[in-house]
C-alpha cells in the first residue's frame, strides 16, 4: 500500500506543484488522475517517483517513509511510463532498450525467452533493430511500456500513455492493462482519456489548481454530475448512453452489453 | 482564402526504400475544414509536410507528382512566403517552439519576427493571441516551466498569430485537458467562419466532426477513402472495413448492427429505442 500524507511541492521559481495532497492507495488497485493541464497531476507522480523531492509531506510504501530513498532505490518497487517517451530513451536499438530492463536479471535463458515475450506482447518485434527515434510515438510509448514489463516492479506509474496513440495501440494497451491487473500489480495512471480510465481503472482522483478536489470510485464519480464537472469533464460516452437509456449506469463494454441481454 | 492540391503526388524519404504516399489526388478548397485519420505510420504526418511544402523545402526525397497553392506549384513559392500563408503546427510543441526564449511572450513575438513583422505589428498580435487563447497568466513565465499540455496550447498560439490563410494541425490535442480541448473546438469554430482552410490530423475525431466538411482515410500510404463524414463512415459500415469510427458509432456498433454512422446522443437514443432486448 502507498500511503501518502500531506504532500506539497513548489518550484524553485515559487511556482505551486501541487498542494497538500493525501491519499491511499491500496496494493493491487488501480488509479487514474486527472485534471486539467498544469494542475499539478504530472508534479504529483514525479514525487513518487522521486524525481522530484517534495518539501513537505510524507509518502510511506509498505509502512516504510519512502522521502529519502533515491530514484534507483525506489525504482526497485515502482517503474514509469513518461509522458514524452524521448525523455526516456537512450539506447540504439529498441531491442538493447528492453535488455537494459531486463539487465539485472540472472538467468540467461529467462533473459532471451522476456525479450521475446515483451517484444511480442508490445506489437515490436518486426522493429526490434530500428533505433527508437525513427518509430512512431505509439511505438515509443510500447518501448517504455515493454521496459516497466521487463522490471516487473509492483507498482508501475503511466504519464498520458494513450495520449497521441491511435485506436489500435489503445486497445494494446487495454490489454496490458487487464494484463497488468491479473498479475496483482498497482497501476497508476494520468490521463484525460475518460473512455479508457471508465473501462479499466477502479479509483480516480481528481487534482485542480494544486489540490487534490476528488478520490473515491470512477464509478462513484459517474454518480454525482457535480463532480467530473469540477475538472471540466464529460460523463464517459458508455456512461452517459446507459443512464440515458435504462436509468443504469456501466462504465464498461461487459456492463453494456449486459445491460441489453436484460429482459 | 487559399486552395491547396496535391495530384498523382507520391513521396519518398531520402535513404528510404519505400514510399510513404503514394499517389494522392487531393483538393482542399478554400474555407473548408478537412480531417485526416488512419493508423501510426499511415503517412498522416507526411502529408501535412507535403501540405505545407515542408516536402519539398526541408526534407528531401523523390517526389512524383504535384503540390499547388492557389493553383501556382510549389516550386514557384519561397519557403518563407509559403510559411505565411500556411501555417503548420507540429505534433510536439518541442519541435514547434524555439526555446531560445525566456518568456512566452518573447516566444509569440519571435513567431512574428520571424517572418518580418514591425514591432508595433508584433505587439498588437501577441496581445490579440494571448486574449484568444486565454494565456494571460502564464506570458512571462518560461517555457521549461510549463505542463507539456500548456505547452501544446502555446505551440499553436506561435501560429495563430501569424493569421494564416491555411492552418495544418498535427494532432494538436493529444496532450490537452477537456476545457483546453473544447477551447480549440471553438477557435477552429471561429477561423472556419473566417474563411481559413484547415485540416486537421487527429486521433481525437470526435471533438471535431461537427467542423469537418472533407474526411481523408490514410491507410499505408494511400488514401483509402474520401468524402463528407456520413458518406465515409456509412461507405466503411456497410462493407465492415476495419478502421476508427466515432465513438457512438463503436459503442452502438457492439450491441446492434448500424447502417449509418450515429454522431450525437438523440440519434444514438432512437436507434437504442429499436434496440430489442435479447438473451
Amino acid at each position: 500500500m502507498i500511503k501518502i500524507e500531506h504532500l506539497s511541492y513548489h518550484y524553485s521559481n515559487g511556482e505551486q506543484g501541487i498542494n497538500d495532497i493525501s491519499i491511499e492507495i491500496n496494493s493491487s488497485t488501480s488509479l487514474a488522475i486527472i485534471g486539467p493541464n498544469g494542475s499539478g497531476k504530472s508534479t504529483f507522480i514525479k514525487c513518487l517517483m522521486g524525481i522530484l523531492k517534495p518539501q513537505r509531506g510524507s509518502i510511506i510504501l509498505n509502512n516504510q517513509n519512502i522521502n529519502k530513498l533515491s530514484i534507483t532505490q525506489r525504482s526497485q518497487h515502482i517503474g514509469f511510463v513518461f509522458q514524452d517517451p524521448k525523455e526516456q530513451l537512450f539506447k540504439s536499438t529498441i531491442e538493447q532498450e528492453i535488455r537494459f530492463a531486463l539487465r539485472k536479471r540472472k538467468d540467461q535463458k529467462d533473459i532471451e525467452s522476456q525479450v521475446e515475450t515483451i517484444l511480442e506482447c508490445c506489437s515490436l518485434t518486426s522493429h526490434r533493430s530500428k533505433h527508437p527515434y525513427d518509430v512512431s510515438i505509439t511505438q515509443q510509448k510500447f518501448i517504455l511500456i515493454g521496459c516497466a514489463l521487463g522490471m516487473n516492479q509492483d507498482i508501475i506509474i503511466m504519464d498520458e500513455p494513450t495520449s497521441g496513440m491511435d485506436y489500435k495501440g489503445i486497445k494494446q494497451l487495454a490489454k496490458i492493462v487487464e494484463f497488468l491487473k491479473k498479475e496483482k500489480k498497482t497501476i497508476i495512471m494520468v490521463s484525460h482519456d475518460l473512455d479508457f480510465i471508465s473501462e479499466h481503472f477502479e479509483n480516480v482522483m481528481i487534482i485542480n489548481h494544486h489540490q487534490c478536489i476528488y478520490q473515491g470510485t470512477f464509478k462513484d464519480a459517474c454518480r454525482d454530475e457535480t463532480v467530473l464537472s469540477q475538472g471540466e469533464y464529460k460523463l464517459p460516452d458508455i456512461a452517459r448512453l446507459s443512464l440515458m437509456a435504462k436509468h443504469q449506469l456501466c462504465t464498461t463494454h461487459q456492463e453494456w452489453i449486459e445491460l441489453w441481454k436484460k429482459r | 482564402m487559399a486552395q491547396l492540391e496535391l495530384s498523382n503526388f507520391s513521396f519518398r524519404y531520402q535513404g528510404s526504400q519505400d514510399y510513404v504516399l503514394k499517389d494522392i489526388n487531393l483538393t482542399l478548397k478554400s474555407g473548408q475544414f478537412t480531417l485526416i485519420n488512419g493508423l501510426d505510420g499511415a503517412g498522416k504526418t507526411t502529408l501535412g509536410y507535403a501540405l505545407k511544402g515542408i516536402i519539398p523545402h526541408v526534407f528531401e526525397g523523390t517526389l512524383l507528382g504535384e503540390q499547388r497553392l492557389n493553383h501556382k506549384v510549389f516550386q514557384e513559392y519561397t519557403h518563407q512566403e509559403l510559411t505565411k500563408i500556411i501555417g503548420y503546427c507540429f505534433q510536439n510543441p518541442w519541435t514547434q517552439l524555439s526555446m531560445i526564449k525566456s518568456t512566452l511572450e518573447e516566444e509569440l513575438s519571435f513567431s512574428c519576427e520571424n517572418v518580418g513583422y514591425a514591432l508595433e505589428e508584433t505587439r498588437f498580435r501577441v496581445k490579440a493571441i494571448v486574449r484568444l487563447l486565454d494565456l494571460s497568466h502564464l506570458i512571462h513565465k518560461n517555457p521549461i516551466h510549463l505542463s507539456l499540455g500548456q505547452l501544446q496550447t502555446i505551440a499553436l498560439g506561435t501560429i495563430l498569430v501569424l493569421d494564416p490563410d491555411v492552418l495544418i494541425l498535427d494532432e494538436p490535442t493529444s496532450q490537452l485537458d477537456p476545457l483546453t480541448r473544447r477551447r480549440l473546438f471553438n477557435h477552429l469554430s471561429d477561423l472556419k467562419k473566417q474563411g481559413k482552410t484547415i485540416i486537421l490530423i487527429e486521433h481525437n475525431i470526435d471533438d471535431f466532426l461537427e467542423l469537418v466538411d472533407h474526411l481523408v482515410l490514410l491507410e499505408k500510404g494511400s488514401i483509402l477513402d474520401q468524402g463528407s463524414v456520413i458518406d465515409v463512415y456509412t461507405r466503411s459500415l456497410s462493407i465492415g472495413r476495419d478502421i476508427q469510427y466515432p465513438s457512438l458509432t463503436a459503442l452502438l456498433s457492439t450491441i446492434t448492427s448500424l447502417d449509418k454512422p450515429i454522431l450525437n446522443d438523440n440519434d444514438a437514443l432512437t436507434i437504442l429505442k429499436g434496440v430489442k432486448s435479447h438473451d
